[in-house]
């Protein structure tokens, strides 16, 4: 037998042994290299297009996968490499040099590499068809596309890939030359065991932990300010340093009080949940604060795409209130509307009108736009936006305001403050009675929109021209494509206002995208950090073989220990998820006060259910490992 | 001759404020062709003495020669060199690859070799038959027992024919009848071969076939007795006396 037949051999019975290992790398590479294709197809880069940030997010999602892709990769060679430590061990003696057993982990490295890779490639070529098929559909595009092989995402997956082959080699590297063979023949048994808890210390880094979340959760409400990236960079070290020290140390304690108020006499259950999570809480603390912070990034990010995708429809329509608007253009509007007819297009149209008048909203909280000169409103009278067909509240006595963003408050409320309008001769002060969420007229210029009752309005238009509206309303949606065509062939280019249909397309499309990065990242967080969890336990399991064959001989039987091994799981899952998510809940929050007005109840529940559902399969994978290992050991 | 020469070696456990010494400066010199028996109550330091000397720990003091160079100072090619011509070690707790067959665990040296495989065959036969395993070669180390496990570990180890033979309990989960085989065995290649052993073991009759046995107290040398031309049975009486006076945890003493 030689060194490759040796290589040959072992990586035949590892491939039985370890499939979890090839398969986790396998789908590493096929997650990479679909997002790499999607990066560099022509559909989506044109999406990307659509606007600098999306292309940002792009860019940035590349760089947290391929993160993500290089934490995992190391840690399960890591993984790997401790539960081979015994055979590497055995090799050196029986006599094979270090650099021999180092040639032989490399060699099997670059044969394991080049495989996943080809595999990973392969299955991502079939897989990345669904994958842009899923995406050309969240951003309602025409579901035509077709798929070619792409080179630079095949050459950008090997790239990233040969790299983590070769920092992966020198992993094992150090494991060969640092340890002794004692350390090999002892690191597949050996527990990272933490010293019993109740020193003043923990208790100190226990405070700590908590305090530090309370205070990320507590500042990450006020951090809308000048020093917004201070702030928030503030309030990301103080959620993660506080999950750490929660992970090492509050929770170690709180055990260690439950414990002692027991004083020994500890339920069966508890002898091997309890006291086994105490013993490795310390040493499981950075992968759990590690899994807390991506769940809670996950769900932050998911929950705001999906918020923000969920109600396009909404947001679209409270900007523009109108499939189409005519302003002081009468003969657009009526040949439109023979045009339509002509068409057999059903519609409603109804007549508006407006006062323009200067400003003065130096006395809004919201005046952010008060620096500009010359500020303008669209006063309309609250009984003709009704005829319109617009709902909104009585107006009698003072004004409403028409702001779609009213919901960030990231200012505050302007109802009760006045505004100035000022007339040819005079100045009127109005106080704000209410402010809808919407608009009243489709506009592409700043003006503020109020309505007024009747009376305020005739005083108003008195001094000053009107400016009539033609309103446009589709009967079906199905006409919409028809009925824009016929719009942009009516009206001029440069007469042309921006549709409302038009608005709607480009949206889906942005968020559509954005959904579906976010969705795409979150699955590759949570595979990750749901395979982390699994083969931290699996080698818990593996460890606590000896325990279980002890308990199973003193005639505990099966059942009973799974019961214990349940809710320790529950435990080891539960606990990053729950935090994860309070985090995430936290997220969502902070970034809904500044980002965006949109329902977010319904749309982030739906992602937090759907993102524990799956964490829930890793767990439920984990417990019958336990159960198979239990099984075996007598 | 000396084949090994102990020095000064200590060896301690531990971190930084609480270190925990093991062996507490050991001096032992083996001379080729013996059968050193080490012997002493259980967390005395055997098993820690025992990979020390053989290369697979390292001590924290103290100079280990063997065949006249130090190791801690061999090249790396050399030292696995020794290890594959002259070297093997039977674990306390068997240390098989799962993942090989009983048959390939014990061909697992001879892979590294020249040996064409009509001879590595022939090896494989003569060390399984003499130690009773021949049937078990195409089952799993998960499926034989404890005993096969530890008889199939020392098969690996004197497959090759070593020069010198670490032995941790070899006997510890055979019966008396597979014990004094393997015994028999380990006897007869030290008589014969001329090869130098070293065996860890709590079992009076087992030390009883040895040349010389040392005892183990606390990580420091207690004594030790040579066999001479005694009979086995007159040895294992002096071992037996050395014992008692030794007590230790009157584990040992039945
Ligand atoms: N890796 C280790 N870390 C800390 N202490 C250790 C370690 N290995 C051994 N010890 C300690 O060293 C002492 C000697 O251990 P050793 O295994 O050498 O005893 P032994 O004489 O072989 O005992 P036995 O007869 O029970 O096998 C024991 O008290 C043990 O607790
Ligand atoms: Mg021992």
């Amino acid at each position: 037998m030689t060194l490759f037949d040796l290589v040959r051999r072992s990586m035949r019975k590892n491939i039985k042994h370890y499939y979890l290992y090839f398969f986790s790398f396998i789908f590493s590479v096929m997650l990479y290299f679909v997002f790499a294709t999607l990066q560099h197809d022509e559909s989506v880069i044109k999406g990307a297009e659509l606007s600098l940030r999306l292309d940002q997010s792009f860019k940035v999602a590349a760089y947290l996968l391929l993160a993500i892709v290089a934490v995992f990769v190391l840690y399960a060679n890591s993984i790997f490499l401790k539960r081979r430590s015994n055979e590497i061990g055995i090799y050196q003696l029986i006599g094979l040099t270090r650099g021999g057993v180092a040639r032989m982990l490399m060699i099997e490295n670059m044969l394991l590499g080049i495989g996943a890779l080809l595999v990973g490639i392969a299955t991502g070529i079939v897989v990345s068809r669904g994958f842009l098929l899923l995406l050309v559909k969240l951003m309602g595009k025409e579901a035509f596309i077709e798929l070619s092989i792409s080179i630079p995402a095949i050459m950008q997956t090997a790239i990233v890939f040969i790299i983590l082959v070769a920092v992966t080699s020198l992993q094992s590297l150090r494991v060969v030359y640092k340890s002794t063979l004692i350390d090999l023949f002892t690191a597949r048994r050996t527990t990272e065991l933490s010293k019993q808890p109740g020193k003043i210390s923990q208790l100190l880094f226990g405070v700590l932990g908590i305090v530090l979340i309370v205070f990320g959760y507590w500042y990450s409400g006020r951090m809308v300010n000048s020093y917004f990236i201070l702030n928030a960079f503030i309030v990301l070290a103080a959620t993660i340093f506080g999950t750490f020290f929660f992970f090492r140390a509050t929770v170690g304690w709180l055990l260690h009080l439950w414990r002692k108020r027991k004083d020994g006499h500890l339920a069966f259950r508890d002898t091997l949940s309890t006291a086994a999570i105490m013993h490795r809480m310390k040493s499981n603390a950075r992968s759990l604060t590690l899994i807390t912070t991506l769940s809670a990034m996950t769900l932050g990010m998911i929950g705001v795409a999906y918020s923000l995708y969920y109600s396009v429809e909404n947001s679209t329509r409270g900007m523009f209130p109108y499939d189409f608007a005519f302003q002081n253009q009468a003969e657009f509007a009526s040949s439109f509307e023979k045009e339509l007819t002509a068409a057999g297009i059903s519609f409603e149209q109804k007549e508006l009108a407006s006062v323009e008048l200067p400003v003065d909203v130096a006395k809004l909280p919201s005046q952010a736009s008060a620096y500009w000169a010359d500020l303008k409103a669209s006063v309309f009278s609250n009984d003709s936006l009704e005829q319109a067909g617009m709902t909104i509240v009585d107006p009698t006595g003072g004004a409403v305001l028409f702001d779609s963003f009213a919901n960030s408050d990231m200012f505050g409320s302007n109802v009760g403050y006045d505004v100035t309008l000022k007339m040819p001769n005079n100045e009127l002060d109005i106080t704000i009675k209410e402010v809808e969420e919407k608009l009243a007229m489709n506009t592409d210029t700043s003006f503020y929109q109020l309505a007024v009752d009747r009376t305020t309005y005739e005083k108003l238009a008195s001094g000053a021209q009107e400016v009539p509206y033609l309103v446009f309303t589709l009967g079906q949606e199905e006409d919409s494509k028809e009925a824009t065509a016929i719009y942009k062939k009516v009206v001029p280019e440069k007469e042309q206002r921006v549709v409302y249909y038009d608005m709607l397309a480009q949206q889906f499309e942005a968020n559509g995208l954005m959904v579906f990065i976010t969705g795409f990242l979150g699955l590759v967080f949570l595979l990750t950090t749901g395979s982390i969890l699994y083969f931290r336990q699996m080698t818990e399991a593996e460890q606590e073989r000896q325990t279980f064959r002890t308990l199973r001989q003193l005639g505990f039987s099966i059942p009973d220990m799974m019961n214990s091994i349940i809710w320790k799981q529950l435990f080891i899952f539960g606990l990053p998820l729950a935090i994860g998510i309070l985090h995430g809940i936290f997220a969502i929050k902070s970034a809904s006060s500044f980002l965006f007005s949109a329902s977010i109840l319904l749309p982030a529940t739906v992602a937090f259910i759907v993102y524990a559902a799956i964490y829930a399969i890793f767990a439920a994978f984990t417990i019958g490992y336990y159960r198979k290992i239990m099984k075996d050991v007598l | 001759m000396n084949i090994l020469e102990a020095k000064q070696v200590r060896k301690s456990f531990g971190s930084r404020n609480q270190v925990y010494q093991v062996l507490k400066g050991i001096d032992l010199n083996v001379r080729a062709g013996e059968f050193v028996g080490i012997m002493g109550p259980s967390g005395a330091g055997k098993t820690t003495l025992l990979n020390v000397l053989a290369s697979i720990d390292r001590p924290t003091e103290g100079v280990i020669e063997i065949g006249g160079s130090d190791i801690a100072r061999m090249k790396d090619r050399d030292l696995s060199n020794f290890r594959r011509e002259k070297l093997g070690f039977i674990f306390q707790d068997y240390n098989l690859l799962d993942t090989l067959t009983v048959k390939e665990n014990i061909l697992l040296p001879l892979s590294l070799g020249k040996q064409n495989r009509m001879e590595s065959e022939r090896m494989f036969v003569d060390i399984a038959k003499a130690l009773g395993i021949t049937e078990l070669s195409d089952k799993y180390p998960n499926e034989i027992s404890g005993g096969q496990k530890q008889r199939t570990s020392a098969a690996r180890a004197l497959i090759n024919n070593p020069s010198l033979v670490f032995a941790d309990e070899p006997t510890g989960a055979l019966d008396s009848k597979s014990a004094s085989s393997l015994l028999g065995n380990l006897e007869g290649i030290n008589r014969e071969r001329n090869v130098t052993i070293m065996m860890v073991t709590h079992d009076p009759v087992a030390s009883s076939y040895c040349s010389r046995v040392v005892f183990l107290k606390d990580g420091q040398l207690y004594t030790e007795l040579y066999r001479g031309d005694k009979e086995r049975k007159d040895f294992f009486g002096d071992i037996m006396s050395v014992q008692s006076a030794l007590g230790g945890d009157g584990y040992d003493t039945v």
